[in-house]
This record gives C-alpha cells, sequence and structure tokens, in this order.
C-alpha cells in the first residue's frame, strides 16, 4: 500500500514535469521569432551548400507579421496562438501554401516508419546479441571492441557511406525517396515491397548504430543479472541453460533496456531527420531542412512542436516505467 | 547397495589466484550427516563449491569427486546438470537473492519436477506433498520470494533440494541470519529428512553450536586446508588442533560461562611455506615454518594435521603425593596441561592447593621420584626457570616476592640480567621491561622505572611481579591466589589482563584458586582439589541454561 | 600496462594534430581560394586533391580541424563552467536551489536536442558563436546531472560532516573536500562534450545551419552530396570521403579517450 501511494506521488511529479516541459518548450517556439533582434523577416541569408540566395517577399514579410499578430500586445498573442494551436491550427507555411498541420499530416508516417522499424529491429538484436553472447569468448571481444567504436559515429555519416557505397552501386536498391516516383501498385504486397526497398538502407544506417546502443544496455543489465545468486542457484538445480537464459535472465534484466527503447526517442529523432536528408526521404527532417532554407517560420515551429511532444511522451513512459520498477522493489 | 560411501573426494584442490584449496581425500558414508566448519575465508564453500562442481570465476578445479559412486567431476556439464537436484542438490547461504524474484514458488518448484516428470497433476501432488514435508502451507506456492520470511525461504530452499528425492544435500550456512526459532525447525527438518529418506547432509557452517547439534561427523579447515577431521562430539569436547581449539573457545554457545576470545590475528603475516597456522599457532617450533603438516591418524576416526600431533601435553604429572609431618596431604594426584590452555586449580582452604602448585612449579618435592614431564621430557626445574621459554611462577604475596628496596627496573629486569643461557645487553633489557610493563599495564616513564618497590601500592607490586613473570616468555605461568586479595573490580581487571596476555602470547597458565566463578570466567578446564585428590570439574552438571527456547515473542 | 590503451589514444590524436597543423603552416596551398583547376585528382602537388571550385582539400581539412577543436573546446569550456557550478551548487546547497536547478537540469534534458538547435540556429542566425551557445545549451544537462549526483554522495559522507562539525566553512569544504574528488569527474566529462559538440556541429553544418564561411567537415560534407551527379562520378572518393574520414577519427578517438579516463576515474 505504501509502495502504491509513492508510485501515484512519482506519476503526478512527473506528469508535472512533463507538462512544465511541454509549456517551457511552448514559450521558446512562441518566444524566439518575437524576440529577435531587429526585425527576424528582414533577415537574409542562404542556406549553406546552396547557390541562390534567397529573400522573403514583400507580400510573404507582411503575411509572417500578420500571422505573428505582432501589432497585437505579447499576450493577446500568446492566447491567441494557444487558441489557434489547440483548434489544430498550426498556422500556413510560407512556402508550400498548405496548412503546417497538413504537411506534418503527410510526412510524419514517414518519419515514424524510419525510427519504429529501427528501435523493434535494433532492440531485437541488440538484446538477442547481449542475450547470447558471451563477453569471454574471443568473438565476444570482436563484438565489444567494434561496438565501443561504431557507437560514437553519427547514423547520418554511416548513411552517406552507405549510400554511396551500397546504395548507388546495387541496381534494386534506390537511393532516395519513400516511394518510387510516378508508380501505379499491381498490389498490396508490391506496395510494400517498394516501401521496405527504399527504407532498407536509411533504416540499415541507423541501425547500424543504434544496435550496439541497446546492445550495451542489455549486456550491461544481463552482466549484472548473470551474477545473482538466484541463476547460480538455478544452475546448481540443473535448470535448462535455454529456460535460465528466458526466465532468469531475459525477465529480470529487460527493464533497462525497455527504458533505454523509450529514452533515445530523443536522440534518435535527430538522427531520423538527418538520415532523411542524406536519403532525400520525405519525412519530418527533410521539409524540416526545406523550411530553414525559406525560412518558412511556422513549419520550423510546427515540426518542432510536434517532436517536441513525440520525445516528452516517451520520456514520461520511461520515467513511469522506472517507478512502476521501483515500486516493485519496495513491494 | 553400490557403495558404502555417499561421497568421495581423491585429491580435490581448487586454484585461485590468491587462494588455494589444498588437496583434500575424504570417504563420506551414506545416510551421515558431516559439517564442514571454519572461520570465513577457510575454504569451506570452496570445498562445497568443488564437490558441487560450480566454482565461480578463475577457479580451477583438480582430482576427482564421486557422488553416490559416479565420478561427477570427469562428466560435461550437460550430463552433470541432469545428475543435478537427481543425485545431489545444493542449498546455497539463505538469501532472498537465491530465488528469481519474478516467479512464483510454485513456478521454481515445477521447473526442478519438470526435469523428471513432465505431468503436471503428479507434479501438484507431488509440490503439496513436499510443502507440508518442510512445514509450509500449500497456500504459499502462490507466493513470490520476496513476500516470504527468512526461515519460509530455508525450509522453500530445502523443497526444492529434496524435490528429486537426491542421496545428498550439501548445504552453506543453513541457519545463518534466522532467528532461534526458525534455526531449531530448521536443525529438526534436516534430523527428520536424514533419518526418514536416508539423505545424507554435508553441511557447510561457521555456527559450532549447530555442528553439534546435528553432525556426526567434523572436518575442521583453515586456510584452504583441513586441520582436524572425527567425530563431532570427540572434536568439540577435546579439540586435538590448536585452531580447532580456537574456535571453541569462540564460540559463545559452547561457553556459556566463560567469557569468549578470538583467535588472536597475526600483527603481521608471516610468508611460509609450512603450516598454514605457523603465524596464529601457540605452540610452533621452528619445524612448522617449513614444513607442511600431514592429515595423520591419531585415534579412531581421528585425524589432525600438526607437526607436533595436535595440542601438546605442555605438563603431565603423575602420581604425586606429598606427606608432610606424617599428615598425608595430596596422594597419586595425576594431572596435565596442553599447551595454550587456562587450567585452574580449586578447592576449600588448607586442601593443598598451594603444596600441589609449588611442587608442579618446581618449588617444593613429593615424596617420590619426580613423575613430572614438561613438553614430553623430564623436567628440568632449575633449568627451566632460570631461562626462556620455561616455567615461571607467581607467588601470592607479592610483598615477599620482591625485593622492597630494588627499583622497578632493576626488580623487572632481574631474571633477564641472570638468565644464564641469552645474554642481553642492557637496551634490550630495557626493552623487553618496557614492554612487559606495558602489558600489565603499569607506566613505562623513566619516573616510574627508577621508583622503589616499596613506594609501590599493593596491586602494583603484584603487576610488577607479574611482569617480572612474562619477561621470561614462558610457556607455563602458574600463579598462585592472584585474586584472593583484591577488590571485585581489581579481581575482573587481573583477570582479564591473565587472559588477554594468555590469548597473545600463546602460554599455558595454571591457576590456584579458591574463587570458582571467577574461575570459570577464563579457565578452559578446572581441577577440583578434594580428599588428597583432584577431579576434573564437569561443568555441565552444574551450568543448565536454556538459552536455546527463550522466545523472542 | 595500465595506461597502455590511454597511450595508444593520445599518441593518436596528437600525431592527428601534427598532421592538421601542417595542413595550416606550411602546406602552400590556402584553404579558401582555388589553387588549382576544379576537381583534381589526389596528386603530388594537392595530396587530397581539390573541390569543385578547386580549393586544396586537404588545406580545407586542415582549417575544419581547428575550426571544429575551437567549437569543441568552448562548448567544453562552457560546459565545465556552468555544469559544474549548477551541478556543484545544487548538490551542496540542497533546498529550494537544489529543487530549482534540478528542474532545469530536467527539462534541459528532456527537450529534443536536433529539433531545438535547428530552431534556434534557424532564428539565430549562422555565427560560429551562436553555434556554440546553441550546442552548450544542450550539453550542460546531462554533466550538472552527474556532478549534482556525485556532490550528494560525497555531502552524505561522514568526513563532511565531521568537517563541518569542526567548524569547517561552505568554501573550506568545497574547496578541501568536494573539488578535490568532483573536478577530475568534471573534466571527464567535459573532454566528452568536445567530441559530441564536433558532432553536433557536423550535423548542424550539414543541415546548412552553421557559420557558411567557416570551413567545417559538416559544411565540405554537406557541399559534397549537394554536387550534382556526384554519385556517378569519382569525386566523392575524395571530395566526400576525406572530411567525413577525419570527422569520423577525430570524433571517435575523442570519445574514446574520454571513455578510457572515465574508466581509470572509476578504478
Amino acid at each position: 500500500m505504501k509502495g502504491f501511494f509513492i508510485l501515484k506521488k512519482t506519476i503526478l511529479k512527473k506528469t508535472v514535469l512533463l507538462l512544465v516541459s511541454f509549456l517551457a518548450i511552448y514559450l521558446i517556439n512562441f518566444i524566439l521569432p518575437r524576440c529577435m533582434p531587429g526585425d527576424p523577416f528582414d533577415y537574409t541569408s542562404a542556406v549553406v551548400g546552396e547557390d541562390n540566395l534567397f529573400e522573403m517577399s514583400t507580400e510573404q514579410k507582411e503575411y509572417m507579421r500578420k500571422y505573428y499578430g505582432m501589432d497585437k500586445p505579447i499576450f493577446t498573442q500568446f492566447m491567441e496562438t494557444v487558441k489557434q494551436n489547440i483548434l489544430g491550427n498550426l498556422g500556413e507555411s510560407i512556402h508550400f501554401k498548405k496548412s503546417v498541420a497538413q504537411i506534418i499530416n503527410e510526412r510524419l508516417p514517414w518519419t515514424l516508419l524510419i525510427m519504429t522499424s529501427t528501435l523493434i529491429i535494433s532492440f531485437i538484436l541488440g538484446v538477442a546479441l547481449a542475450l547470447f553472447n558471451d563477453e569471454n569468448t574471443i568473438l565476444g571481444k570482436y563484438i565489444y571492441n567494434i561496438f565501443s567504436v561504431i557507437i560514437e559515429i553519427p547514423p547520418y555519416i554511416i548513411g552517406i557511406v552507405l549510400l554511396f557505397t551500397v546504395a548507388v552501386r546495387i541496381k534494386f536498391i534506390p537511393i532516395s525517396g519513400a516511394v518510387t516516383p510516378f508508380i501505379s501498385y499491381s498490389s498490396t504486397i508490391h506496395k510494400i515491397y517498394d516501401i521496405f526497398i527504399h527504407s532498407l538502407v536509411p533504416v540499415l544506417s541507423m541501425c547500424i548504430v543504434t544496435i550496439p546502443k541497446f546492445y550495451f544496455t542489455a549486456n550491461a543489465s544481463f552482466v549484472d543479472i548473470r551474477k545473482k545468486l538466484y541463476v547460480y542457484n538455478a544452475h546448481l538445480k540443473g535448470i535448462k541453460n535455454s529456460r535460465i537464459s528466458y526466465k532468469y535472465i531475459l525477465i529480470n534484466g529487460i527493464t533497462p533496456v525497455i527504458v533505454r527503447l523509450f529514452l533515445s526517442v530523443g536522440s534518435l529523432i535527430g538522427a531520423t531527420m538527418l538520415i532523411e536528408n542524406v536519403f532525400a526521404y520525405p519525412g519530418l527532417g527533410l521539409i524540416m531542412r526545406e523550411a530553414v532554407k525559406y525560412r518558412d517560420y511556422p513549419l520550423i515551429q510546427g515540426i518542432f512542436l510536434i517532436s517536441s511532444i513525440l520525445v516528452l511522451l516517451n520520456l514520461f513512459v520511461a520515467d513511469i516505467i522506472n517507478s512502476v520498477v521501483a515500486k516493485e522493489v519496495l513491494k | 547397495m553400490k557403495n558404502d560411501n555417499i561421497l568421495e573426494l581423491f585429491d580435490v584442490s581448487v586454484k585461485y589466484s590468491d587462494f588455494i584449496l589444498r588437496p583434500i581425500n575424504y570417504k563420506m558414508l551414506r545416510n551421515t550427516i558431516l559439517t564442514v566448519i571454519g572461520e570465513s575465508g577457510s575454504g569451506k564453500t570452496t570445498l562445497l563449491r568443488a564437490i558441487s562442481y560450480s566454482l565461480d570465476g578463475k577457479g580451477e578445479f583438480f582430482g576427482s569427486v564421486n557422488i553416490d559412486g559416479i565420478t561427477v567431476s570427469s562428466l560435461n556439464e550437460k550430463k552433470r546438470k541432469a545428475l543435478r537436484s537427481k543425485i545431489f542438490s545444493v542449498v546455497l547461504q539463505n538469501s532472498t537473492d537465491t530465488l528469481n524474484p519474478t516467479m512464483t514458488l510454485f513456478e521454481h518448484l515445477s521447473e526442478i519436477l519438470k526435469k523428471e516428470d513432465k505431468n503436471t497433476e503428479n507434479n501438484k501432488s507431488r509440490m503439496y506433498e513436499l510443502m507440508q514435508e518442510v512445514g509450509l502451507c500449500i497456500d504459499d506456492l502462490r507466493r513470490y520470494p520476496k513476500e516470504l520470511s527468512g526461515g519460509m525461504l530455508q525450509k522453500f530452499c530445502i523443497a526444492c533440494a529434496i524435490a528429486l528425492r537426491p542421496k545428498i544435500i550439501l548445504m552453506d550456512e543453513p541457519t545463518s541470519s534466522l532467528d532461534v526459532e526458525s534455526k531449531n525447525n530448521i536443525v529438526n527438518l534436516i534430523e527428520k529428512l536424514n533419518s526418514k529418506y536416508n539423505i545424507s547432509f554435508l553441511i557447510v557452517t561457521h555456527d559450532l553450536e549447530l555442528a553439534k547439534k546435528i553432525s556426526t561427523q567434523t572436518i575442521v579447515m583453515y586456510m584452504g586446508s583441513i586441520v582436524e577431521i572425527g567425530n563431532t562430539a570427540d572434536i568439540i569436547n577435546s579439540p586435538k588442533h590448536p585452531y580447532t581449539r580456537g574456535l571453541i573457545n569462540s564460540s559463545v554457545g559452547l561457553n556459556l560461562a566463560k567469557d569468549i576470545w578470538g583467535i588472536p590475528t597475526p600483527k603481521e603475516t608471516i610468508k611460509n611455506i609450512g603450516c598454514s597456522f605457523y603465524d596464529r599457532c601457540t605452540q610452533r617450533i621452528d619445524m612448522c615454518r617449513d614444513t607442511l603438516p600431514k592429515l595423520t591418524k591419531i585415534g579412531d576416526n581421528r585425524f589432525v594435521a600438526c607437526n607436533r600431533g595436535g595440542i601438546v601435553k605442555i605438563l603431565e604429572c603423575k602420581n604425586i603425593s606429598k606427606t608432610f609431618d606424617k599428615n598425608v596431604i595430596i596422594q597419586n594426584v595425576d594431572l596435565h596441561i596442553y599447551s595454550g590452555e587456562i587450567v585452574s586449580l580449586v578447592g576449600k582452604s588448607g586442601v593443598g592447593k598451594t603444596t600441589l602448585a609449588r611442587i608442579i612449579g618446581g618449588f617444593d618435592s613429593d615424596n617420590k621420584r619426580r613423575e613430572i614431564f614438561f613438553d614430553n621430557e623430564k623436567a628440568d626445574y632449575k633449568s627451566l626457570h632460570s631461562t626462556y621459554n620455561g616455567i615461571q611462577y607467581i607467588f601470592q604475596d607479592s610483598d615477599t616476592a620482591l625485593n622492597q628496596s630494588f627499583c622497578v627496573f632493576e626488580a623487572v629486569g632481574e631474571p633477564m640480567r641472570l638468565c644464564k643461557n641469552t645474554q642481553r645487553t642492557k637496551d634490550e633489557i630495557l626493552l623487553s621491561v618496557k614492554q612487559a610493563l606495558q602489558d600489565v599495564g603499569l607506566s613505562t616513564d623513566e619516573y616510574f622505572l627508577n621508583k622503589k618497590i616499596s613506594e609501590l601500592s599493593g596491586g602494583q607490586k603484584q603487576r610488577i611481579s607479574i611482569a617480572r613473570a612474562l619477561t621470561m616468555k614462558p610457556r607455563l605461568l602458574i600463579a598462585d591466589e592472584p585474586t584472593s586479595q583484591l577488590d571485585p573490580s581489581t579481581t575482573a581487571n587481573l583477570l582479564r589482563m591473565f587472559k588477554s596476555l594468555q590469548n597473545i602470547y600463546g602460554f599455558s597458565m595454571f591457576i590456584i584458586t579458591h574463587n570458582l566463578v571467577s574461575a570459570l570466567k577464563i579457565s578452559d578446564r578446572i581441577y577440583l582439589i578434594k580428599n588428597k585428590n583432584t577431579e576434573i570439574l564437569d561443568l555441565s552438571n552444574y551450568i543448565n541454561t536454556d538459552i536455546e527456547n527463550i522466545s523472542f515473542e | 600496462m595500465k595506461y597502455r590503451k590511454i597511450t595508444i589514444l593520445v599518441v593518436c590524436f596528437i600525431s592527428l594534430c601534427c598532421i592538421f597543423l601542417y595542413g595550416v603552416t606550411f602546406y602552400k596551398y590556402s584553404s579558401v581560394l582555388p589553387s588549382g583547376s576544379a576537381l583534381e585528382k589526389p596528386n603530388l602537388l594537392h595530396i587530397l586533391g581539390t573541390d569543385d571550385l578547386g580549393v586544396d582539400i586537404f588545406a580545407q581539412i586542415s582549417r575544419s580541424f581547428f575550426h571544429s577543436m575551437f567549437i569543441g573546446l568552448s562548448c567544453a569550456f562552457i560546459t565545465f563552467i556552468l555544469g559544474g557550478v549548477l551541478g556543484i551548487s545544487a548538490g551542496f546547497v540542497g533546498g529550494k536551489v537544489d529543487i530549482l536547478i534540478s528542474f532545469f537540469i530536467n527539462i534541459a534534458l528532456s527537450i529534443p536536442q536536433l529539433p531545438v538547435m535547428i530552431v534556434l540556429g534557424a532564428f539565430l542566425g549562422q555565427r560560429t558563436s551562436n553555434v556554440i551557445l546553441i550546442i552548450s545549451a544542450f550539453s550542460w544537462g546531462s554533466i550538472a546531472k552527474i556532478m549534482r549526483a556525485k556532490t550528494i554522495s560525497i555531502c552524505d559522507k561522514p568526513f563532511i560532516k565531521l568537517a563541518k562539525s569542526y567548524g569547517g566553512t561552505n568554501f573550506y569544504i568545497i574547496y578541501n573536500h568536494l573539488l578535490r574528488q568532483l573536478l577530475p569527474l568534471l573534466s571527464v566529462n567535459a573532454i566528452a562534450v568536445i567530441g559530441s559538440a564536433i558532432i553536433q556541429e557536423s550535423s548542424l553544418a550539414y543541415l546548412g545551419l552553421s557559420d557558411p564561411l567557416a570551413r567545417s567537415w559538416g559544411l565540405m560534407i554537406s557541399k559534397a552530396t549537394r554536387f550534382n551527379g556526384i554519385f556517378f562520378t569519382e569525386f566523392w572518393k575524395w571530395w566526400l570521403m576525406s572530411p567525413l574520414v577525419s570527422l569520423v577519427i577525430c570524433t571517435v578517438l575523442l570519445r574514446l579517450l574520454s571513455k578510457e579516463l572515465q574508466q581509470i576515474l572509476q578504478n
């Protein structure tokens, strides 16, 4: 009963933290364009690597001023924005001439596809490797050493390398996009195959870095569990190794890895955005870069808001799982 | 029956980088309970792990282990796993950690039972049977390990161990961290399983009381080697190895009236290739430094590993009689003192205590040719008194035992100055005097050293005479009524001082006293002198405490 | 033997520095101005070839190394100060200060890094100083959290309570008892920031959000990958791979170094 109260209290605390973090992000998002020195919309720049200079037209500037409601007092502006956002209106993209919500609606599934497939594949492979790998063997040591180098390389770099070494060389692997343009699918399987083959290399590049992450977390946890007396005792009782691996080591040691799964969404979303740019994959990252290029402020803010919510929710879940485990311990 | 032995060890040894379990040969009879005792780090748990072939980390195993006629140590782990729980089980030291926190007791038991029989219904009834056998409720099967008390946990672990009716169960500290009641329950349970199902038990423990209660055979281990083997009762009643005696003296439960004293730990460990007990031993000789003692038979089912053949009789006298003016004072007294023990002689005044002590101490002679042996040689008191490592005598009246006009330094250093065999320089003598004075709790400054004996108080004088005796590093110290004239507090201090000096230096003591109660506190054995003869006082006839049955609830 | 691994890492890193130092000093080509024809293969003159404008690639990479190291070290310095001061004061003072600082730490840790960096980068503009600020803003949180936990664990120890009871002032306790144990930990964590800051800078540069005038590996990678038809030529082999390999080697070395130091600290 005591444990339950503590749990309730922690969940409450975490919820407050979640809400406040969200508020902080929301405020940053609201205040940033408004506290720019001078007029942000006079600011012109070239996105590096592009040869064309970009400058907002006078019309666009007018629209922006109106959208941000610069002429009204700041509090009214804020209330207005909140009201609009609650209604699902995230503003209108300047460059694409579409509502931001609609653009996000189109692009988010692709990002989620990459992210979730990466998470699922890396989770399973990382845990499996840690479960069946014996660190004392030569192979185990190799895996350990190679992984500890790979984990330090940013995924987009691996993406670029794979793009130039694998995707470009192998005919049936496309180098960009999420689907073959202008294709009409003969069947659902064809469609799934097309999506799969397009996402193959991006997901692979992400997995190369994320598998070691899960492997290390799982390995650390399993090594701890393997030292536990109950595992030793189970061996002494003559329990089969396969049962010990599953019922003893996996079940007892999986929680930190699951927590890590949710915690890693934050860094994963950044990596996905970069990878999307490498492979011109039409997710949030690609559109974000376009938005930055054209200084499409409403779109930037919209994407930022969505990705922040995604990360915060996952952090919240991780926290809750941790508290539940702590409650088990208290019991 | 294939073989009378349930367990046979042939040259079983284990090598760790910092610990070695020296080769062990042992045969354990069927249906017996064997305890392995020793301090922590003595290698008893390593032995258990070696037998069950479950060494951790970098331990290397040598030799071979037969359990129930099967050479377990030469099988591969897969085959051995099939035998685990069926032929032999292990019950680890009691702790919640030995069970999987995410599995219920039901799951724990069923995974063992499934090794033999996949039928769930059969297993269920067997489970109920097992739970009742060890004294748990059937409802407990639904619970998780965390919900159990220490006693219940241990019972459940035993239930797991007996589930497949093994021939032998190896247990590590089965009763540690349990309260008295649960402890007794476990002991009764083990005894019941032993007699009802003929299961042999090998129990590793540091609890001598448990060993005494439960086992027929005992192995005593120290620093990775066996130092003594024998019937449990024999070992407890008359230990043959100084280490075993030290263990018994440290046990609270076995020394109800006596004060407990641990085996002193050496200030510095002397690296030696000989006996591992060398640096803590009270009767070591040069040979022990480089000769590893072998386990040798010294009696019926009794083995001891000591270069000196077990605890030495430092003094033995036979047939001592004394007649004084035709009055027979003592007649045909036999008496012996082991090395490193405190023996008291009690009796009414005037029965000849002091006479006997003086005869033993060499300050009086008996009627006949003296048959007194010191360290197995005929006692030559002249040399024993005047050399180091001999016999020293502390007289009852310290006033007359000291020259009142001497200063402290002169008085205490006197025997050393006079010592024939070993000449010492003045500095060495001064150092020894200071050490002796410090040992008896006196000041060691210049002022005190030059103080006249006559200026000292009675208590100080007595300490001076003790210090004087100590400077000669005696192997036997005889004290005649050391506490007779002292108040209770001083008596307590003095007795504790004697015992602590004895514990540190390892000499034997023979104390003459009329105060039985204080003798009880420090003595290993007590002789009672009456009717012109001595008899050994068996305390268990008088002291009868029932601490075990005190309920905490 | 114990320090063998770390010696190898340090030697590797110093050699790397020396190579790049040569690139910015005695190497005869400029990192900004064209010095050959466009897209020359690596040859004796231009040891790593030239880019599409004919600028020498080795010279650019060397400049970028020092640019990256400057950003990395600046971020490390800022996080060292910010994370150290906030973490230690939260742990040492406790109470409301702790609640407040912990709250900020938690927020800093729960905001998704790259999106915020992009937003900040987009709004603040592309000066190097802004890049440093943005990266630092997201690095101090984890360090402050570590320092706070360590400070609390040290303050719980009896010797601190004793020192207080002997009349030690807060300054005395922080200076004599805390810093001695905290500084190594703080330094090692700050070193780890150098590596991750370089990676983050390259990511921002790759997205076109770093200073367009500075030389940076991320920028070079971004330029090369956006060159039309680079897939079907051989140019990528030197134009793209040189900055990419330099980036990977440099960051991996730095990260392994800090990990190794961390391990030594723990033992």
